[in-house]
């Protein structure tokens, strides 16, 4: 059983140290946030954002750089707590949101097996269970003996992917990286979340590849600075979104 | 299998999600360990000698301090080795733990920053590995104690509470160091300029009873005098000075004290600033 729901959550990064005066001042981005004296505190990165996520949901993230993807995708990992609002994840969750977080770089593949397993909560008995499925699954084979630094990014991702999904997670939530993968790749790694979610998992994917987002998503969330601008089937969000490049080259020619 | 997780700013903050972290980052035991045992390995990986490089180091330095001191001292010949052998073992636990308490969440970022493990994990597994070198230490300490005409009585077992006491204080200075150093970065650099200097007003290479005046007021002042006399004494055949336990009992409530707190307000936040 898995269900996400996303209540009025507010985020902001915080800064620290001395920026320029012109952050400061009266035009400055509307998404920087200041202290009473007026110095620069942080930068919104999400903003009142509500959402419900049901069990089997396929769900693609769109958005320009920095609408706030990544910083959602870690919410919901709860590897960051929003300063308002809560975020409510039913299910055993796991995420790959950056490809070189979460690896021991000189341990071997095997190694990083162990260590990932057992750092997203798993027995050992349950690693050595899975052990052969992430060895056919990543398709390494003896450069699972290697250290990690030896692998190219397809691998790593290969590995990483792997290890994620062998362990049956109820809600997966994936960063753009996927696309590392070759075409070969992408197709297996489209058949084992689609295999998952058929399971009532969730699967929340950030991309910007509409191909990609079509081939494993019923349905999409555009952010927009922060703020989910639409919500709705995944074709519908996408030509939504493509739409506004018009708009925004217009405006910027105008 | 189903878990729920709601993390808001209240879940995350406060006594509670302290104690709650500390908790069941101490039932992860498989994970810390291993990951300790892990940087244990890569740590000495590649280098001919390997873990052996602890035990050498250990005895080059306890060796050379008891040639060169030990005439500045009323103590045996002996006497004075076994002084230096556990005071030296003891302190460098002891002080490694400021430097690594500064770094014990930045240097996991990696994992902080891609899963939700409770952060007292870190702490567990930074204790952990600091403590092999001290076992492998002490084992050296009192193994060269035996052949040197140490007998040990019964005082002895007083060195367990004693050793227990340096280790629950641990994880309490590393957890608030872990944050505040995340945080102000300059923490660290006071820190590695007064970790040197501790080495010397601290009674490992003299002897506290021998000392008056001002050596013997600074000693008294420093919390890590008597973690280590407390400790000491009783492996040496001495009851410790009451003082000493006492002030061990209280250093120890304040650094948790000290530890909940900065945990408690801090604890939101960490993942920014690593």
């Amino acid at each position: 059983m898995a269900l996400i729901h996303v209540d009025n959550v507010t985020l902001v990064h915080p800064v620290h140290g001395q920026f320029s005066p012109s952050l400061q001042r009266g035009d400055a981005p509307t998404r920087l946030v200041k202290n009473a004296a007026g110095k620069l505190v942080g930068v919104k990165a999400l903003d009142k954002i509500s959402f419900t996520l049901e069990r089997g949901s396929r769900v693609g993230i769109v958005g320009r750089n920095g609408s706030g993807k990544t910083t959602l995708l870690r919410v919901l990992a709860g590897i960051l707590t929003p300063d308002v609002g809560s975020v409510t994840v039913e299910g055993r969750s796991t995420n790959l949101i950056n490809i070189n977080l979460g690896t021991k770089d000189d341990a071997s593949g095997h190694r990083n097996i162990t260590l990932q397993g057992l750092a997203h909560g798993h027995s050992r008995a349950e690693i050595e269970a899975r052990r052969g499925d992430i060895e056919a699954f990543s398709d390494l084979g003896a450069f699972l003996d290697l250290p990690v630094n030896t692998y190219s990014a397809g691998m790593r991702m290969r590995l990483s992917f792997a290890i994620a999904t062998a362990f049956k997670p109820e809600v997966l939530l994936l960063d753009e990286w996927l696309s590392a993968g070759d075409e070969q790749f992408r197709q297996k790694a489209g058949e084992r979340m689609k295999s998952f979610v058929a399971e009532a998992g969730i699967l929340v994917l950030a991309s910007h590849s509409s191909a990609l987002l079509k081939q494993n998503c019923t349905s999409a969330i555009w952010l927009e600075e922060g703020q989910v601008r639409m919500e709705g089937p995944v074709d519908d969000v996408l030509a939504a979104y493509r739409d506004s490049f018009g708009e925004a080259q217009s405006k910027s020619s105008a | 299998m189903s878990e729920t997780r709601v993390t808001s700013a209240a879940s995350v903050s406060g006594i509670g999600a302290t104690v709650d972290d500390l908790v069941t980052g101490w039932r992860m035991g498989d994970v810390w360990r291993t990951f300790a045992w892990d940087e244990i390995q890569s740590r000495y990986r590649r280098s001919a000698l390997g873990l052996s490089w602890i035990a050498i180091s250990y005895l080059i330095f306890v060796g050379g301090i008891s040639l060169f001191f030990g005439g500045f001292s009323s103590k045996s010949g002996a006497g004075f080795v076994h002084h230096v052998a556990i005071g030296y073992a003891a302190i460098m636990f002891m002080i490694g733990n400021l430097s690594e308490g500064c770094a014990v969440f930045r240097g996991s970022a990696s994992w902080i920053q891609s899963t939700s493990m409770p952060y007292s994990v870190y702490v567990y597994k930074g204790i952990a590995r600091s403590s092999f070198p001290f076992v492998i230490q002490l084992s050296i300490a009192l193994t060269v104690m035996v052949f040197t005409g140490w007998r040990p009585t019964l005082m002895v077992l007083w060195a367990i509470p004693a050793l227990a006491m340096i280790l629950i204080t641990s994880i309490a200075v590393q957890l608030a160091l872990g944050f505040i150093g995340a945080r102000f970065r300059d923490v660290q650099h006071l820190i590695l300029s007064v970790q040197r200097l501790l080495i010397f007003i601290t009674p490992v290479l003299w002897v506290l009873e021998e000392r008056e005046g001002m050596i013997r007021a600074i000693a008294m002042v420093n919390p890590f005098t008597h973690y280590l006399q407390v400790f000491r004494a009783p492996l040496l055949g001495d009851m410790p000075d009451p003082l000493s336990v006492l002030a061990v009992l209280g250093l120890t409530v304040a650094a948790w004290a000290l530890a909940l707190v900065v945990s408690s307000r801090m604890r939101k936040r960490l993942p920014f600033w690593i």
